[in-house]
């Protein structure tokens, strides 16, 4: 009996790979080096600390300071806002409830969240913050004088909030994951040496899942970082700062916090040929910068979990 | 038997156990003396590693365990033990050893440290006197005396597991249990423990899960056999290993079940 010879698929398989491997690479770099070749040009210290022009059409004498300083506040707003909720969740799912109908629940709706897509939790938003309640975290509008009055519903406040949503089942999920991976090995020893429940959770289990905690959190923030349905329907469609100028003065914070303004993905569709500016250059600027802050947070987050030890210690020997 | 328990550091009395509804043990009876080491041998899912769970209540972890009987220690009964603290501190005095050895990913000492300062407030000297003291009793002190600060995951899976042991020994258990304290470990870190188990029993009584049935000869005082959830035969271990008195052990003990 002869045997089979596998020298033509197996050549074929390896190339199939290598040509997939070689196309994906290139598209890839591509994408990178026009970004770079048309943004670069635009690159200097005055793009990063100049307001953009008060409208898209006069774009071209201004940078982008205030749609960075809204991606960096979106971004850290947003996550102070889900990291607790998403913690206390992912502890209580992996510790305390028991298994049943209302664990069920709560893991079903963090997964069916964790897919919505982030236009209808935009719209939702849009919805909810309109409602004179919320009033406190955007600002009040006149009715016609029937006394009701609506909130404007866009704002950092309002976008924050709704961007904590949005990331809420990725972060929750990804620290439960983290969570089940620590060692039931640990888990058992602390508690054989008598520690009780909360102190083995707190002290124990967030220890040793801090870096699957980290990455976590970053997964989250890079998807405000790249968000733009929410920011177009929460944030709203301003340039610049509405709230008092001088809007980086402290005693205006709370008024910047509460009126609107943009970021760097909604700064990019307006200075897009798609919107109004008509300046690729512009906006592939935009883009380098947006590239960079996602290289950055990715970058320090590998950092804190090798400063942390990383890994959950399996690899001793 | 009534004078005998007195003097037993566990009594397991008519105990079964399940998880959901599958039995794990059953209606097992047998007396622990003080200051020897008593070894439960068996095949896997035999239910000798539920029973060493049983005894310091680390199976109410199991949402589905559930049991009848009852379990003595030190003259209480573990599962009358109805709030959290009393169990916390039936715990605390009994000292556990894994299979998987269990250092915390961070330094020796504050692996060495945590049991105490999970509990008490301990000046510094104090807590450092003991640490070491603790560590010589563990047989791990020469070998770590100048490594107290680097991470315990960095040492070697013989050094761990006698850094879990003297970590236990920090709150001074009257009791300890060993669930397959060797089997990650090679034959020479594996001696290092045996010998261990035999100084450690001076003080204390020691309960061990084997399933090298040359470990429990060499370490053993007393030997239990299960099979299948049932406690066979139980004795001297040399009695036991010389003159098994029934066929399932002796097939048990020539390698044959």
């Amino acid at each position: 009996m002869k045997g089979r010879d596998h020298r033509l698929d197996s050549a074929l398989g390896i190339a199939y790979s290598w040509i997939s491997m070689l196309l994906m690479a290139a598209v890839c770099l591509f994408i990178l080096v026009t970004v770079a070749r048309y943004g670069a040009g635009k690159l200097s210290l005055e793009f990063l600390i100049t307001e953009p022009g008060a409208s898209a059409v006069d774009i071209e004498g201004g940078g982008i300071l205030t749609p960075l300083i809204g991606t960096v506040l979106l971004t850290m707003l947003g996550m102070l806002a889900a990291l607790p909720f998403s913690l206390a969740t992912a502890v209580y799912i992996c510790f305390y409830a028991r298994p049943g109908a209302l664990l069920t629940l709560v893991e079903t709706a963090v997964d069916i969240l964790a897919g919505v897509p982030t236009v209808v939790i935009a719209l939702f938003s849009l919805s909810i913050f309109v409602l004179p309640q919320f009033g406190f975290l955007s600002a009040m509008i006149e009715t016609d004088g029937d006394g009701g009055g609506m909130a404007y519903g866009r704002s950092f406040l309002v976008c924050a909030v709704t961007m904590a949503i949005m990331i809420l089942p990725f972060v929750t999920k990804s620290i439960i994951e983290s969570l089940r991976s620590v060692p039931g090995s640990y888990i058992d020893g602390a508690f054989a040496l008598g520690a009780g429940k909360w102190r083995v959770v707190a002290q124990i289990a967030l220890r040793c899942a801090r870096p699957g905690i980290v990455t976590g959190t970053v997964l989250g923030m890079g998807r405000i970082v790249g968000d733009t349905a929410i920011v177009w329907f929460a944030l709203g469609g301003t340039l610049r700062m509405t709230g008092v100028q001088p809007w980086y003065m402290p005693e205006n914070w709370i008024s910047t916090l509460r009126n609107t303004g943009s970021t760097l993905t909604t700064y990019i569709y307006y200075t897009s040929p798609a919107g109004e500016g008509n300046s690729f250059d512009t906006a592939f600027g935009a883009s380098l910068v947006l590239i960079g802050m996602i290289i950055l947070l990715n970058a320090a987050a590998a950092l804190v979990g090798r400063a942390w030890g990383g890994g959950n210690g399996q690899d001793a020997g | 038997m009534d004078s005998e328990a007195g003097r037993a550091a566990v009594s397991v009395r008519g105990f079964s156990a399940y998880y959901g509804g599958k039995e794990a043990l059953r209606d097992v009876s047998l007396d622990v003396p003080e200051n020897c080491v008593y070894a439960l041998i068996g095949p896997s899912g035999c239910g000798k590693t539920t029973l060493l769970r049983s005894i310091n209540r680390l199976n109410d972890f199991v949402p589905s365990f559930s049991r009848e009987g009852e379990i003595y220690v030190g003259g209480t009964e573990v599962f009358s033990l109805s709030d959290r603290r009393g169990t916390e501190r039936l715990r605390r005095g009994i000292g556990m050893v894994f299979q998987q050895p269990n250092p915390l990913p961070i330094s020796v000492r504050g692996n060495m440290a945590l049991p105490l300062a999970e509990h008490f407030r301990v000046p510094r000297a104090e807590m450092d006197a003991r640490i070491v003291d603790r560590m010589k009793q563990g047989a791990i002190y020469d070998e770590l005396k100048d490594k107290l600060r680097s991470s315990a995951l960095a040492l070697s899976g013989g050094q761990q597991q006698r850094l879990c042991i003297a970590r236990a020994l920090m709150l001074d258990p009257p009791l300890m249990l060993f669930d397959e304290p060797c089997s990650a470990l090679d034959p020479i870190a594996t001696y290092a423990i045996e010998d261990l188990l035999s100084s450690l029993k001076r003080d204390r009584t020691i309960v061990i899960v084997t399933h090298n049935m040359e470990q429990a000869r060499r370490v053993a005082d007393y030997t239990a056999f299960f099979y299948l959830g049932k406690l066979v035969e139980h004795g001297p271990t040399e009695r036991i290993f010389s003159q098994p008195g029934s066929r399932l052990l002796s097939d048990y003990i020539t390698g044959r079940v």
